[in-house]
């Protein structure tokens, strides 16, 4: 079904639940625990919180932890572990992550929903999910994609300034007010879903600009928003209500996700999505044009080329140089364009990204499992992921859940030599490198798989 | 007859593009770009049977994003006997055309085979500039005599007794768009850095990030300072943006030449970009190829001192090439062609001597 931009209606419906907000943050009177001063990171390796500074603790000696930005952490608030290591620690400066194998501080990847304010306090609880207060302000953050949800008042959220958050050990996370403690409990009711279910499959066109607005209406806890992904792309884009942005010229299929107060998550749509080219680059349009200037070429050519000769000759002659000079031509425009799918006249827009000092670099990892709970780094040639095309292929890997990952691990060990231990399951995560004045700094990467045969 | 301006300009374009060179030249590029094309197949044939295997096994295939030109043609993505068979007649093709035998129809096969192949492998992938001006190069070869010179074409006129005058000239075309291909390839990815990433892209972080986003040997090494990266980008750009200054003075190939290769060389080991020789080889485009005996012999009659400073770089080149070839063509082909090589260039400097 092809939605005509003209024809779109773009609504995203809310289910607000307005009677149960008053319910949403009840009440209670036990006090908010403090947070454990202590983590284990490894064997050897503890990290201690005393007096707003994080140490790293080992059996002979203990040493502060360093950090990547040149004006420090500041006083530490809070820290708190996820399952794979991963510890965050909320402080004077922001939010930060460390683990095991990077002790040092490095400021979280955070995009957009992340609660303003100094971080006072947080926890991870069981879905992984990063839960914070700071001094004015309560919400949750996915660490994995680096955004979260702010609660507001329109959610029954007590007054700030907020101290401190821990659980109560039976679902509930407990918020120490400015009125007293109350008690949040998370993932009440049905997952984010589509109202109109008829609308979550359809082929669309989009505008040359890459935009299109969507026909679709989802329910979901507080207020549901809305993010976009596109297949073979690793990251969930966040929408300006039901409009998909951001879409270069091609075919594409893309998955719009609802998310609800509570960093729900569920696909709710799949469209596959056409944006056309430019006017000029139209392929129906294209040709017609490089027709026109290959004649006029040809014209300069003909009337260039010696009129004593024969005409097949003088024709062949002109054809000769008329083309030669529209291939030059060619690589010149397509030099000025920058188009690499124009190959072999592709443009060199290529490494002109520029970084800077704290710029951070992402590079994939894979990391496969052995029985004894080792890691080995996974080869190209094991994995069938080349270069060009890893986030290709590992999207769908983060994306797919437990079948894309049980098919990828098999593939894997297929292409393992045969004398090399079996893997039990794999590691997919995304490596970080900040950029300092003193060099490069390897820092927690972000666990984004963790997939175990069971 | 009026003179048109155009008349004018055009005719200065012909004739730069046309411009006479020794036979021996443009057949010694013919042998180097068929060669370098003949790598180039070889090189991309696991990546494109793998694609192919996966169409006749009925998928899961990458992606597949054709490039402008198939999309135009309406060119899709072909099973594995199809493949096999293209990689057949684009290599035996390619393998005539280096060694000179119907030299033109050679290499328009050849072209056409190796242009096909690439688009197979990008429309899959991610095009890359590698082999652009290599994609010139080939296609450019059945427009000009190629098999004047150092083919077997040349060998079987001389046994018929049309053999060409020994300073035979030809016109230059593949030699000029070639070059023509590399001066953009050099000038424009320069002058995108310059444009695009402005007086940043100098600041020493941009090329840090550049290299540690690659896995390279040395990506550590050369990123570890800041202000060593600063310095690099500067030389980086300033040979790109430069390397068309070849055309006003061609001396200064004794600093291009050197100074791209090492570059290629460079980020090979420290972005991760594989070797770029098929790159790097057509620098050669640059050279007349047929004074190269010459020198040879010079420096050989020059003194032991001479002699070693030209051979150890010429041999370590040499050495740098069959190593890169040796993972994708066969050890025997290669101490073939070595030899063949050896022999030739031997006679020639002799003859020179």
């Amino acid at each position: 079904m092809v939605c005509p931009l003209r024809a779109v209606r773009a609504s995203l419906g809310l289910w607000l639940g307005v009677g149960l907000l008053a319910q949403d943050f009840v009440p209670v009177r036990a006090a908010v625990p403090a947070a454990r001063p202590v983590l284990v990171l490894s064997a050897e390796v503890r990290l201690a919180l005393t007096a707003g500074q994080l140490r790293l603790v080992t059996a002979g000696a203990q040493r502060p932890v360093g950090c990547t930005v040149a004006g420090g952490a500041g006083t530490v608030h809070a820290m708190a572990q996820n399952r794979f290591g991963t510890v965050f620690v909320a402080a004077e400066n922001g939010l930060f992550v460390l683990d095991a194998a990077h002790p040092v501080l490095d400021p979280m990847d955070l995009r957009d929903g992340v609660p303003p304010g100094t971080p006072q306090s947080l926890l991870v609880d069981d879905r992984d999910r990063l839960w914070l207060c700071t001094d004015q302000a309560f919400g949750v953050v996915d660490a994995r994609f680096g955004f979260g949800r702010t609660f507001a008042e329109t959610d029954g959220l007590p007054a700030a300034p907020f101290a401190r958050i821990a659980s109560d050990g039976a679902g509930r996370i407990l918020l120490a007010a400015r009125d007293g403690t109350f008690a949040y409990t998370p993932d009440v009711g049905p997952e984010p879903a589509t109202a109109n279910p008829g609308a979550a499959t359809a082929r669309l066109v989009a505008s040359p600009a890459g935009e299109v607005a969507l026909d679709l209406v989802v329910h979901g806890r507080g207020t549901v928003s809305l993010r976009q992904r596109r297949q073979h792309d690793h990251q969930l884009r966040a929408m300006d209500g039901a409009t998909l942005r951001g879409l270069r010229p091609g075919e594409h299929t893309v998955e719009v996700h609802a998310v609800d107060r509570d960093l729900r998550r569920r696909v709710v749509a799949t469209y596959d999505v056409r944006v056309p080219l430019g006017p000029v680059l139209d392929l129906r349009v294209l040709p017609v044009i490089a027709l026109a200037v290959a004649g006029l070429l040809f014209g300069f050519a003909f009337r260039a080329a010696r009129a004593a000769t024969s005409p097949v000759r003088r024709v062949v002659m002109a054809a000769g140089g008329s083309a030669l000079v529209f291939v030059c031509g060619l690589q010149v425009l397509a030099a000025c364009l920058g188009h690499g799918r124009s190959w072999p006249f592709v443009g060199f827009s290529m490494y002109t990204e520029t970084w800077h000092r704290d710029s951070v670099l992402y590079k994939p990892r894979l990391q496969g499992l052995l029985a004894d709970g080792s890691l080995v780094l996974g080869a190209e040639a094991e994995t069938g992921l080349l270069q060009d095309g890893y986030w290709q292929m590992l999207a769908e890997v983060v994306f797919g859940g437990g079948p894309a990952q049980r098919e990828f691990l098999a593939r894997w060990n297929a292409g393992r030599h045969a004398g090399l231990p079996r893997l039990t399951g794999f590691r997919l995560v995304d490596g970080r490198i900040r950029l300092s004045a003193d060099g490069p700094v390897d820092t927690a990467p972000t666990v984004l798989v963790v997939y175990e045969e069971r | 007859m009026t003179n048109w301006p155009e008349r004018s300009l055009w005719a200065r374009v012909e004739r730069w593009f046309h411009a006479p060179v020794p036979a021996v030249r443009l057949g010694a590029f013919r042998a180097l770009v068929c060669a370098v094309a003949l790598y180039d197949v070889l090189l991309w044939a696991p990546v494109v049977l793998t694609d192919a295997a996966a169409v006749s096994d009925g998928g899961p295939l990458r992606p597949w994003t054709p490039i402008l030109l198939f999309q135009l043609l309406g060119i899709g993505p072909i099973p594995l006997p199809t493949a096999q068979l293209v990689q057949t007649i684009t290599v035996a093709a390619l393998g005539a055309g280096a060694l000179g035998f119907g030299s033109r129809l050679a290499c328009a096969v050849g072209a056409i085979g190796c242009l096909y192949w690439s688009g197979l492998g990008y429309s899959f992938g991610k095009p890359h500039h590698d082999k652009v001006a290599l994609a010139f190069a080939v296609s450019a070869l059945p427009f000009a005599r190629v098999g004047a010179a150092v083919s077997i074409d040349a060998l079987l006129r001389r046994w018929r007794g049309r053999a060409l005058v020994p300073d035979a000239t030809v016109a230059a075309l593949p030699i000029r768009l070639t070059q023509f291909s590399l001066a953009m390839g050099y000038c424009g990815a320069g002058s995108a850095k310059l444009l695009l990433g402005g007086p940043e892209w100098f600041n020493g972080y941009t090329l840090q990030g550049i290299m540690l986003g690659h896995d390279g040997d040395w990506s550590r090494t050369f990123a570890a300072s800041v202000e060593l990266c600063r310095l690099q980008s500067i030389g980086v750009v300033g040979v790109q943006v430069l390397f068309p200054l070849l055309f006003v003075w061609p001396r200064l190939r004794w600093f291009f030449l050197p100074a791209a290769t090492a570059f290629h060389l460079l980020t090979w080991k420290t972005m991760d970009t594989g070797p770029y020789m098929r790159l790097w080889l057509l620098l050669w485009a640059f050279v007349p190829l047929e004074r190269i005996p010459g020198a040879l012999a010079r420096a050989l009659r020059h003194g032991p001192l001479t002699a070693v400073a030209v051979l150890v770089p010429v041999l370590a080149y040499a050495a740098l090439v069959g190593v890169v070839a040796a993972n994708v063509i066969p050890l025997w082909v290669l101490a073939g062609v070595g030899a063949l090589l050896v022999a030739v260039v031997v006679r020639a400097v002799r003859t020179a001597s």
